[in-house]
């Protein structure tokens, strides 16, 4: 009975669901689903992570190259390129073809969250200023889609970040020539990583935590905030209904107890090819 | 660096009719109706299917079901790091996914899907050779686990001759030395749906090839069947 109403009536069987303070899938409202983050299991990549969370899973992989910065561009800065995939597997609603304006909007978002957060210092990706600088391609493929793909795609980022191990690389000055280690590998030092948290609205005061199957597409509005360390580094609120100013705090502080709690699943080992799990 | 050493042993230690280590789940995502993620050594493969499903104007037929398979290859699983894909890949992308459709159509049911769609989405993560017949490996698993009927597996492998040897289940550094078959085998009826081979190589080895790949693929055959039942048996078990 509940399979039929999901399909005719989906918005009444989730205020029912709601009324009783409890979600579809079991969770209370301000609970978030499992998250994993698995390290180090692409090995042609330089740096990589694989996070799920429920349903979700993005990978990301980052394959750092070498290039001449641009003549217009700081001299001793290296380069970030994320980008975020949702190919046709991860959901029966895409369909091969060119990106997305999904994906494009979420891979840029991506780089701003990561110069919001300062997270990542360019001067450390120069090996010889105006010469030689590293670009780092952050390539994340959603594999399977259910809701919140910017919050699991950040962390899958975040966490390959400290993955990476960038190969030794000096500039001969006398050869004109790069000369690369591949086999000596150093990880980058990195600042407060941006892990955010979403939360969607109901009837302008119910808030749900880690919105998951319908509840994406059934919510009047949705708020993202991200985190860095203490500071927060993006806050959007999508959707139409208004929310009052109360409901906003509570926002800021359910996302500020699930970043930390993301913060410290990344936390818990350094070591590549270990799962961290977060119930 | 020697392909062969003079004892037998190839670069990562194996003989030449051994398969490289196979590890392979199904049922990886709960979203998709089948999905299913293979590692043969070094590559790693997942295959998402979903289906059957109403099919689009474009491609339904009124007797049968259409397969559309798409192949794609992560940025980040080769060595060098590959060219972004763009409306959905380059050509030998696209080629592969034309190759492995005709693959698949050998074997699923069609005719019990009438005016409906099969989409099998094929996506490597890491490729370090033998990236094909794996993406075929893992196309049979996920339609199995998708509930799709099926006449039989189709298990694939890739095989070569190298200084009269035949190996089987190339790695990339192996490819790059010597002409990569791949082949693809109905284990019940012994009939190949795919012989796949790109380089320059001498017809008078093909017959040893054939029977070496076909060995190979009954291997790979025997792995398939026994992580399908394992599947089969825990799925059963836990209701």
């Amino acid at each position: 009975m509940a399979a039929d109403m999901r399909a005719i009536q989906p918005e009444s069987l989730y205020k029912l669901h709601l009324e009783c303070e409890e979600r579809p899938d079991g969770r209370k409202l301000d609970a978030a689903r499992a998250t994993v983050v698995t390290r180090g299991g692409i090995t042609t990549a330089d740096g990589s992570a694989f996070c799920r969370s429920g349903h979700t899973s993005v990978l990301c992989g980052i394959k750092a190259e070498v290039c001449t910065p641009a003549t217009d561009a700081p001299p001793d800065r290296g380069w970030v390129v994320p980008n975020l995939e949702l190919p046709a597997l991860c959901h029966h609603r895409f369909r091969p073809g060119p990106p997305s304006e999904a994906a494009q909007t979420a891979s840029a978002q991506l780089l701003q969250l990561l110069d919001a957060s300062g997270a990542l210092d360019r001067t450390q990706l120069c090996i010889e200023a105006g010469q030689a600088v590293w670009v780092l391609y952050c390539d994340l493929i959603c594999l399977s889609h259910d809701c919140n793909v910017l919050d699991v795609a950040l962390l899958a980022l975040s966490a390959a970040l400290t993955d990476l191990r960038l190969p030794s690389a000096e500039w001969d000055a006398t050869e004109e020539r790069l000369r690369v280690k591949p086999a000596e590998r150093t990880p980058l030092k990195l600042g407060p990583l941006p892990l955010a948290a979403t939360l969607a609205v109901f009837d302008k005061e119910t808030l749900v935590l880690d919105p998951a199957g319908d509840e994406e597409m059934l919510c009047e509005a949705s708020v993202t905030v991200a985190w860095a360390g203490d500071s927060m580094v993006l806050l959007d609120k999508t959707g139409g209904c208004e929310l009052s100013l109360e409901a906003m705090d509570r926002c800021i502080a359910l996302s500020k107890k699930r970043s930390l709690e993301l913060k410290k699943l990344l936390d818990c080992c350094t070591q590549s090819g270990e799962v961290e799990k977060d119930e | 660096m020697e392909l062969l050493s003079d004892q037998g042993l190839r670069v990562d230690g194996r003989r030449a009719h051994e398969l490289r280590n196979v590890e392979c789940r199904l049922g990886v995502f709960g979203r998709a109706d089948g999905s299913a993620y293979l590692e043969q050594g070094n590559t790693r493969v997942l295959a998402t299917v979903y289906g059957p499903h109403e099919a689009r104007a474009a491609q339904r037929r009124h007797d049968v079901a259409s397969i559309n398979c798409q192949y794609r290859q992560a940025v980040f699983s080769g060595w060098e790091r590959g060219r972004r894909a763009g409306g959905g890949g380059d050509r030998r992308a696209q080629e592969l996914g034309a190759l492995l459709q005709n693959t698949l159509e050998s074997v699923v049911l069609v005719e019990l899907y009438p005016r409906s769609q099969i989409d099998v989405y094929v996506q490597v993560l890491q490729a370090d050779g033998g990236t094909y017949a794996t993406c075929v490996n893992a196309a049979t698993l996920a339609l199995i686990d998708a509930g799709v009927a099926l006449r039989d597996y189709v298990c694939a492998c890739s095989a070569s001759v190298l200084r009269d040897q035949p190996l089987v289940d190339l790695n990339s550094l192996e490819t790059s030395g010597a002409p990569e078959l791949t082949a693809a085998l109905l284990p019940r009826s012994g009939r190949l749906p795919l012989l796949e081979m790109s380089q320059r190589f001498h017809v008078d080895k093909l017959g040893e090839l054939l029977d070496v790949a076909e060995t190979a693929c009954r291997d790979v055959h025997t792995i398939l069947n026994r992580a399908v039942r394992r599947h089969v048996s825990a799925r059963s078990s836990e209701k």
